[in-house]
């Protein structure tokens, strides 16, 4: 048994970590796709092996998809919000640095898994007995706070005071603006889901992608951006031990709120980590210009700049593993007043109904955490290294071309047919909002954020009658 | 040109253009250090600062610097891959993207909102038009997880819960059995029917979200209250035990009977389990408790079911292994009458049952006659209507409960029968069919979906004539 389950890690490790370089798609995506598969083979794929191998798949994501990420686009949200530095360091000719730098974040994330999750394995439970009644106005304080951190930006560059004011509250009208619209679709399809009842474990698929996949795509083909081809290799990667030490605490904080919470992401948790921990802003300040040639100036050099830089893309990856590993592994947690699990995340959504744990799994999944993250990462630099040799050669914009028609066929196939495509095509416009009028595209992800509180305060029919949709 | 370097998380300079090249022939510095144009805030490393890139690295850079600025920058001058302000530049100073688009910025920006308002309300829309699906128990399955559907039975389990106002009841179809959690919504729904609650043997038609778990099943959640409708309210009959038949699976009934006999034994998994015998004057119908089921009873209940103890109560008609089974629907209502001498009944019931027989045998039971048809004829006025097929087997999809068989008739003409699990099981040779094989049988038109099928009943009904 144990060698079928290492087979089965390697197997969802290889799968997940080649199909999650593809930019735009997400493990989710490719989770419904190897679950529908699953339905095909159920008889030939032993039981057992089903949590071990979707583990192995979104840890090898967690790792890998660092690098579509990294210079091409992010699949998501949670995942964008995590590596926002990077850019500048693709431009620096630092992708690589950048990709790996996160990659160790992650692995940072095993390694706190492995030292905390025993002790959190009893404290979650209570945790969760404390916070469960008041989890609605939770949420309702994450959804102001979401929508006030959206602040004035470009108050100088207008002429005119209303030029000045439009300017500066222009991004934070666009972000009311998509939270809003995303909530109103929230609240159409959570009280009268338009996917045929045949597809409806994919239901939430079309919607992502419009908020999340395709919009990147079209900003990407329309903005004529180049990837700057020049990427170093170098022997070390520029980070100390302390980059980790102080990097572990805004990654925990934002991975235990986005594990935890229900439809909180890594993005919306790193945001809140970095607000608490002052990790933000990374603006580039000015230096004092030295009077003689030589003179040595300690204040704000670049590579305290670039430390936290660093710092932040350690974190992000330390929240992305906690947020897409963590909150799956929560599913495992057996106790009494847990007796089937902390169900969290997206993926304990799709294998609810095919898998449910069983005690003494939780040690198998760490074991599989282990061993699926350590063949990611090594998987990330390798497949890194590739990556900046091939960037003079493709032409990024063809390959989203393709993308584009498999994302669609994806939709159609499995989320609705043309009525997925329709999903898909209102929240491309609404997912389109943010990224072109300079706002948070985590606002879209108001459209579980609202359905939920919600529904917890005891207020979904009332919507849905005033909807009429009842 | 003046630059400065950045060392050792030490800043140095100004140096000249030739200074920091001499620096980075001589090894001072490499393509990682950072370096900064006077005048400017932005760091970049050596390497990729165009003043020190080679030739072809430069003319790439010139040809962004060299596109006409009347056509760049959009309204507001914001990058359009990173949203920094670019203002007049032509390529953003953030991220290096090019600023001169081939479509326009605005006329994205103009479709994203309008695309936004629009596709809202026609989403809303087509959510306001649309009527749920109604589907059998028995055909959902794990990728229905979430859907949100339309489902008619009977309610065989009724339990509120006024503490934690909620409500949960057991539907039956016919195909399947589902859980209904209402939470929160007791009152509510209390307020919609006043004193005609729904109750046990009702049939009703609810409307909500599937949630299904390998563990428990499938489930619905009634999320508003306004989505239970009562179709058909029941009328509880009594029934003698001797006249139940097969026919009379799934039904509710009131019987009065006594326990005639007590057994408790152990399956191979350790589960512990009661069989009690019921007998009225006509006929007898096994009950099996599982240990938990009585564990959880009160010692008055419990005691309810000793031998001799004459009972009224609700059941519903269960099989097991071909023969009836009584489920008790309701333990709250189960009422003791008397008690009997259950050997004397017994006996009495044997020599009954000996002249039943000897009489039922003498009579000759008239025969219902059953038209043949093909599936090319058939109309949806034949719905609900039984008639016999000579089909072939075309494809067979094992389903979660059952296999769903497509057959065609001498004609070519296609149709689909869902055989349920606990039928196939008991029909010779099921597992041996395969795409080719050709069956015949008795089979009832129904509709599913809009479209028509045909429904085996009996086990008996469907015959493999080549496998």
């Amino acid at each position: 048994m144990p060698l079928v389950i290492i087979l089965y890690v390697l197997l969802g490790t290889v799968v997940a970590g080649l199909l999650c370089l593809i930019p735009s798609l997400h493990i989710y995506n490719v989770a419904g796709i190897v679950l529908l598969i699953w339905f095909k083979v159920r008889d030939v794929i032993p039981y057992y092996v089903i949590a071990p191998l979707f583990m192995s798949m979104i840890v090898a994501y967690s790792f890998l998809n660092n690098i579509p990420m990294t210079f091409f686009a992010a699949a998501d949200e949670s995942a964008g919000a995590s590596i926002l530095p990077s850019v500048d360091m693709v431009k620096n000719g630092k992708g690589r640095d950048a990709s790996i730098l996160s990659g160790l974040g992650s692995l940072a994330g095993i390694i706190i898994l492995i030292i905390f999750t025993p002790f959190f394995y009893f404290i979650w439970t209570y945790v969760t007995a404390v916070i469960s009644p008041h989890l609605h106005w939770l949420l309702g304080i994450i959804m102001v706070f979401y929508i006030m951190s959206e602040w004035p930006k470009g108050a100088g560059r207008g002429k005119t005071p209303w030029e000045k004011f439009k300017d500066s509250w222009r991004n934070v009208f666009a972000g009311m603006v998509t939270f809003t619209l995303s909530a109103i679709v929230g609240l159409i399809v959570t009280t009268k889901p338009l996917t045929p009842p045949e597809l409806s474990y994919q239901s939430i698929m079309p919607i992502f992608l419009g908020f999340f996949a395709f919009p990147s795509i079209i900003q990407t083909l329309i903005s004529d951006s180049k990837i700057p081809h020049k990427q170093y290799k170098s022997k070390y990667i520029n980070a100390g031990y302390s980059d980790f030490g102080v990097a572990a605490l805004p990654g925990i904080i934002g991975g235990l709120i986005a594990s935890y919470m229900p439809a909180v992401t890594a993005g919306i948790g790193a945001i809140f980590a970095s607000h608490m921990t002052n990790h933000r802003n990374l603006q580039q300040a000015s230096f004092e210009k030295p009077t003689q040639p030589g003179t040595v100036v300690k204040l704000y050099t670049p590579e305290i700049y670039y430390q936290q830089e660093r710092v932040f893309l350690i974190g992000g990856g330390v929240t992305k593993l906690l947020y897409y590993v963590g909150a799956f592994l929560l599913l495992f947690v057996l106790t009494d007043l847990t007796p089937n699990g902390m169900g969290r995340g997206g993926l304990n959504v799709l294998l609810k109904p095919v898998f449910s744990p069983e005690k003494g799994d939780y040690f198998i999944m760490l074991a599989t955490i282990i061993f699926s993250g350590s063949i990611s990462m090594l998987a990330l630099i390798w497949f890194t290294d590739i990556t900046i040799k091939l960037l003079p050669k493709i032409n990024i914009k063809k390959i989203y071309i393709v993308i584009i028609f498999v994302l669609l066929l994806i939709v159609y196939f499995m989320g609705g047919g043309l009525t997925g495509i329709f999903i898909a095509a209102v929240t491309t416009c609404i997912g389109c909002i943010p990224v072109f009028y300079n706002c948070r595209r985590s606002h879209c992800m108001a459209v579980l954020l609202v359905p939920i509180a919600l529904n917890m305060a005891g207020y979904s029919d009332a919507i849905a009658r005033i909807l009429k949709l009842i | 040109m003046n630059w400065y370097i950045s060392l050792n998380s030490n800043i140095e300079g100004p140096y000249t253009t030739e200074q920091i090249k001499e620096f980075y022939k001589t090894g001072k510095i490499n393509n990682d250090t950072y370096v900064l144009k006077e005048g400017t805030t932005d760091w970049k490393s050596f390497g990729m600062t165009p003043e020190f890139q080679t030739k072809q690295q430069n003319v790439n850079q010139q040809k962004i610097q060299n596109i006409n600025p009347s056509n760049v920058v959009d309204e507001e001058g914001l990058c359009p891959t990173c949203g920094y302000f670019a203002g007049s530049l032509l390529a953003c100073p953030r991220c290096g993207a090019s600023v001169n688009k081939k479509i326009s910025l605005v006329l994205v920006k103009k479709i994203s909102v309008i695309g936004s308002i629009i596709g809202i309300i026609l989403l809303w829309y087509a959510a306001y038009l649309k009527q749920p699906i109604t589907v059998n128990i028995g055909d959902i399955d794990e990728k229905m997880n979430g859907a949100f559907v339309r489902i008619e039975g009977k309610i065989i389990a009724y339990e509120e819960n006024k503490e934690k106002n909620s409500l949960r009841m057991k539907i039956d179809d016919g195909t399947g059995i589902i859980n209904i959690s209402a939470f929160n919504k007791l009152d509510a729904l209390k307020k919609i029917f006043k004193d005609r609650m729904p109750g046990i043997g009702d049939k009703v038609e609810i409307v909500g979200s599937i949630n299904e778990t390998q563990k428990f099943g499938i489930s619905m959640f009634l999320s508003v209250p306004e989505r239970l409708k009562i179709i058909e309210k029941f009328d509880l009959k009594e029934v003698e035990l001797g006249k139940l038949t097969r026919k009379n699976v799934g039904d509710i009934v009131k019987i009065v009977a006594v326990v005639s006999s007590y057994d408790k034994r152990t399956t191979r998994k350790g589960t512990v389990l009661h069989s009690y015998v019921l007998r009225d004057k006509t006929g007898k119908i096994g009950l099996t408790l599982f240990d938990k089921a009585i564990a959880n009873l009160p010692e008055e209940t419990k005691s309810l079911f000793n031998v001799g103890n004459k009972l009224e109560l609700i059941i519903r008609i269960g099989e097991y292994r071909g023969e009836l089974q009584a489920e008790i629907v309701d333990f709250s209502k189960i009422v003791k009458v008397g008690e009997e001498n259950v050997e004397e009944m017994k006996k009495e019931e044997g020599k009954e049952e000996e002249s039943t027989e000897k009489e039922e045998s003498k009579k000759e039971e008239p025969k219902e006659e059953i038209k043949e048809n093909t599936v090319g004829n058939l109309k949806k006025s034949d719905v609900g209507k039984t008639y016999k097929f000579k089909l072939e087997v075309i494809t067979l999809s094992k389903k979660s409960k059952g296999t769903l068989l497509k057959l065609k008739d001498e004609n070519g003409d296609e149709i689909e029968m869902m055989v349920w699990d606990s039928l196939s099981n008991r029909i010779s040779n099921f597992d041996k069919l395969k795409s080719g094989s050709q069956i015949e049988g008795k089979f009832e038109v129904s509709e599913y979906r809009n479209k028509l099928q045909l429904k085996i009943k009996e086990a008996e009904d469907l015959k493999i004539i080549k496998k």
